[in-house]
């Protein structure tokens, strides 16, 4: 610990590390809430799988693949949001299919592009060590523009998640709402890429966010307890990683996991402890 | 003459392969308390989806207050069946009421003060202030229901809606709704869908048989002939009615 605080003292790729995690821990704070009180993982899951597709094309075109991930995901956000809303398929069927398309287009144009793609890897399995100063310009402005619409829309998409029904009685208009939501959700996985990468960014989105779940009793609390443990995660799961030099993306996720077991555990006692007194 | 609040005209309603509602006409008059009786698939929550403009007839007119059902339905408090909500969803009993005034131009967190004092008033009528604080998903089912009639009142609508209130409840907590929907009653007009005869006749004013096509009688005829016809058993309604 004592050699991860030095180098954080004095090396500048980990302070920039640090402070995306901190970022990437509001997003997915607040997107995560919505995610898992609406239930809608696999959705999340779908949408961040076919950002492969965006990247691999953009590495392809030699754009930076930041803009192919964000445009990815975006139009799967939408796709997605239109199927579960109008069309008649069976959505997990569509969305399974997204996927895996998706990810197969990404392989493709890997494959295409000459050459090992070391840093291509880097967004399939993320590394927050990697982090560019540009990078978390970009990072602070998308997470920015997620707080201020959740904060416009706070009680919509609250509501619109609580029962799609009477919010259209009501007048709201339901679809935007929700095409909304999942746009927010595929920005914040394009947040979370660079932290933990694409394949482990549905664990960020949801394990801190069901965390949270499990000991509070409104939207607003949660996304504010997620938001702590995401930090916690990522911070204490970049400082574990440093010195053995182990994968820090993957041992935030499994930290992610330990502390989710554990706070299922606490959650149980609690309720046999109150039982009994009862 | 009085005006209906509701009003339907020989509407037909049809899903892709079958017919949903055939010819049916309905009109409903303030103070009116009326149940909409029917087997599972015969219709109710089919005529109350067109009642709230969600989808629209096949054939046939349909004009709530004078006007479209998308227009009318600012007029109706719609209270749906408490067991289509998430079992976890984190909201607590005066945030699901005050969720009841969301609109499209509902943005940014907070409620004002108006819409607190309304849903504690609304909370306080319907008996469920002490709680308040409590998780939307810790109550009973007689609780929940409650908290979704505090809901549907508190834009102080003319017209109550509700999707089989007593779904799942016991004898007890449904003689208990009944109660409290009468009370309503005396200042709202009620329609209510229920596959369930049972306590409702007791209540209500004027009953409709509902199984895809429908008749309508008032309640004296329930209370009288018709009632063995009518006692928990919907093949004799059926029969009796010659749908």
């Amino acid at each position: 610990m004592t050699e991860f605080i030095h180098a954080l003292i004095n090396y500048r790729f980990l302070q920039y590390a640090l402070l995306a995690g901190v970022l990437a821990s509001i997003s997915c704070g607040i997107t995560g809430t919505y995610v898992v009180i609406k239930r809608i993982t696999f959705l999340g899951g779908g949408i961040a799988h076919t950002v492969l597709g965006g990247v691999g094309l953009a590495y392809y075109l030699g754009i930076n693949p930041y803009w192919g991930a964000f445009a990815s995901a975006i139009t799967a956000a939408v796709i997605i949001g239109l199927v579960t809303l109008k069309a008649d398929q069976q959505e997990d069927t569509v969305i399974g299919a997204l996927w895996a398309v998706g990810m197969a287009t990404g392989i493709i144009f890997m494959h295409l592009k000459p050459g090992y793609n070391n840093d291509l890897m880097t967004y399939l399995f993320g590394n927050i060590l990697l982090v560019s100063r540009q990078e978390l310009v970009l990072l602070f402005w998308l997470t920015l523009l997620i707080v201020a619409v959740v904060l416009v829309f706070y009680r919509q998409f609250l509501v619109v998640c609580f029962d799609e029904e009477y919010s259209r009685i009501r007048g709201v208009p339901v679809d935007i709402i929700y095409i909304l939501l999942l746009v927010l959700i595929a920005l914040t996985i394009v947040v979370l890429i660079r932290i933990v990468g694409l394949i482990l960014v549905i664990a960020l989105l949801t394990m801190p966010a069901a965390i949270a779940s499990l000991f509070t009793r409104t939207p607003s609390q949660m996304m504010l307890w997620s938001i702590i443990v995401g930090m916690v995660v990522t911070t204490t799961g970049t400082a574990i990683a440093y010195t053995p030099d182990l994968p820090v993306g993957a041992t935030i996720i499994v930290l992610c996991g330990i502390l989710y077991l554990v706070a299922i555990g606490i959650k149980h006692a609690f309720n046999v402890g109150q039982r009994k007194k009862r | 003459m009085t005006t209906p609040v509701i009003s339907l005209e020989h509407i037909y309603f049809r899903y892709s392969d079958q017919d949903a509602l055939k010819d049916i006409s309905l009109e409903v008059f303030p103070a009116d308390y009326l149940a909409v009786i029917g087997p599972n698939g015969g219709g109710k929550t089919t005529l109350l989806k067109l009642i709230l403009g969600l989808i629209t007839p096949t054939k046939g007119s349909i004009s709530v207050m004078g006007t479209s059902p998308a227009k009318g339905r600012n007029h109706i408090g719609y209270v749906p069946q408490y067991g289509n909500y998430s079992r976890s969803f984190p909201l607590r009993v005066k945030d699901v009421v005050m969720s009841g005034c969301i609109q499209g131009k509902s943005f940014f967190p907070w409620h004002s003060k108006e819409i607190h004092k309304k849903a504690e008033a609304n909370m306080n009528l319907v008996k469920i202030l002490p709680l308040a604080e409590k998780s939307f998903s810790e109550l009973s089912g007689g609780q929940k229901q409650r908290t979704l009639i505090a809901r549907a009142l508190i834009t102080d609508p003319e017209i109550i809606l509700l999707d089989e209130p007593t779904a799942s409840v016991d004898s007890e907590v449904e003689r208990d709704v009944y109660e409290l929907l009468k009370e309503l009653n005396q200042t709202k007009t009620i329609l209510l869908v229920s596959h369930d005869i049972g306590f409702v006749s007791q209540y209500v004013n004027r009953v409709m048989c509902l199984n895809v096509a429908s008749c309508t009688h008032p309640i004296s005829e329930l209370k009288t002939g018709m009632n063995v016809h009518y006692e928990g058993h919907l093949q004799p309604i059926h029969h009796h009615c010659k749908l």
